[in-house]
């Protein structure tokens, strides 16, 4: 029962015209713009504090009405649209006055127009982009869940033996599709269950509750760069 | 080790590592964005400043001791102020009860009222050392018997017996004064002229205690002089 993942440029095209849907995709990539602005800003940008984000998520909209499947890769074309927004606003600002207008990143002029191979200038490494879209899909679900990721480096076991402990039971959660069910339907591991098929403490697996519904989660979103499988 | 951001937060970011641990790492700011992948190293992971639990511990502790020593002394003090002069209050309240006790009697709400003037003053009395000076002349054929409180720390009374003594008694009527000083007597004849005297040298009557005087009274001697010279605290 692994969940279906829909690519983000099919998103992208759907979401056009459904407000809720539009603002939700933006939202779960408020991660992906931050990084942008503080690649170009050199700085950490926080949410609700700098004018450069704002400027980001309009970029960032406007890159999702703007988009079309020849354009390549959305992230790619978002992360462009982004930077030359900001861009942008540093220069009507006159606030940075350390960006080099010379720089040649800059000189495409206009990323709109038909000549601009901004594949070439702005290409991502395809696995980099997957893990992007991977973690900000999987950061998308433990916030459904209400799990941070503060709350998750707080909680997560130091000794691998343990945390190999963790990942099989998370794993023999999501192979069995009753208590798997459960979980998903409550919230809530079913410790009874779990007990059943597993022999472990319940005190143990009290403890490691948010950390083992995470490892779930991971699995389920298939997180391609964590071995959640277990073995090392 | 390798691991990918997962976040990143002012002056550190959180990150996944391969074998699934989340850590917190320390980063340059504007260089990373998530789903970068880089190396984690021990020596970088982020610390959030902790207080020392035992510190904590004994601050609360230290904190707590001073909180129930200022709430019991608060108390102490407020119960000793009120009990102080509740006890002076009702002593003042029978001395003007003597003078007018109809209407002290009539207006209960009155006496509540003198009680709380009379506490409020005696209490800034009590607290420091107060002279204590009276003189008073009685007429030995006007009444044989007298009784009264001279202040709110000593009462007088003298009693002639078979018309041939006389004996002067003052008594501590306080609850936590005492009294130090001298009481002297003097008997007049019906010329004025002294007849005869006697002090009485008092030391520290402490409350309740009485100190008495006894004289024997010629059939020529008219007249009674009190005089109480002293301090009470």
């Amino acid at each position: 029962m692994a969940l279906h993942r829909q690519t983000l440029e099919n998103r992208v095209v759907e979401v056009r015209g459904d407000k809720f849907k539009t603002s939700r995709l933006i939202y779960e990539f408020r991660p992906f713009i931050a990084g942008v602005i503080q690649k170009r800003a050199g700085r950490f940008v926080e949410y609700g504090v700098d004018e450069e984000f704002s400027i980001g998520l309009s970029a960032f909209k406007e890159a999702m009405d703007s988009y079309d499947r020849e354009k390549g890769k959305f992230l790619s074309f978002a992360r462009m649209v982004i930077d030359r927004r900001v861009i942008d606003y540093y220069r009507k600002e006159n606030k940075r006055r350390t960006i080099s207008l010379e720089d040649k990143r800059l000189s495409g002029a206009n990323f709109e127009g038909n000549g601009i191979n901004y594949r070439e200038q702005y290409a991502i490494d395809e696995d980099k982009e997957e893990r992007m879209i991977e973690t900000l899909e999987y950061r998308s679900e433990l916030e459904k869940w209400g799990i941070s990721l503060e709350e998750l480096a707080e909680v997560s076991p130091k000794s691998s033996s343990l945390r190999e402990e963790y990942k099989n039971i998370a794993k023999s959660i999501v192979d069995d599709d009753g208590i798997l069910r459960t979980l998903m339907e409550t919230r809530r591991l079913p410790l009874k269950k779990i007990e059943n098929i597993i022999s472990v403490h319940r005190k143990k697996l009290e403890r490691g509750r948010i950390y083992i519904i995470a490892m779930v989660l991971a699995i389920l979103n298939n997180l391609s760069y964590v071995d959640v499988a277990g073995g090392g | 080790m390798k691991a990918v951001i997962m976040e990143i937060k002012k002056g550190y970011c959180i990150v996944l590592t391969g074998d699934g641990r989340f850590l917190k790492q320390e980063i340059p700011p504007g260089v990373f964005e998530i789903g970068d992948e880089i190396i984690v190293n021990e020596e970088y992971v982020f610390q959030t400043k902790r207080m020392d639990i035992s510190r904590v511990k004994t601050l609360s502790l230290a904190a707590s001791i001073l909180i129930i020593l200022a709430t019991v002394s608060f108390f102490s003090f407020w119960y000793m102020k009120h009990y102080n002069a509740s006890r002076r209050a009702a002593a003042s309240v029978g001395d003007y009860a003597a003078e007018d006790a109809a209407e002290a009697d009539a207006d209960a709400d009155a006496d509540a009222e003198r009680e709380i003037i009379v506490s409020d003053k005696d209490y800034e009395e009590t607290v420091e050392k107060r002279s204590i000076i009276f003189e008073e002349t009685y007429y030995i054929d006007e009444q044989k018997e007298s009784e009264e409180d001279i202040d709110d720390t000593l009462g007088l009374s003298y009693k002639i017996i078979n018309d041939v003594s006389l004996r002067v008694k003052l008594k501590n009527i306080s609850s936590a004064s005492k009294f130090n000083g001298t009481l002297t007597i003097v008997l007049y004849l019906s010329d004025n002229s002294e007849s005869k005297s006697e002090t009485v040298s008092i030391e520290e009557l402490e409350p309740g205690q009485t100190v008495e005087s006894p004289l024997f009274l010629n059939a020529e001697e008219v007249k009674l002089k009190v005089q109480i010279n002293g301090n009470a605290y």
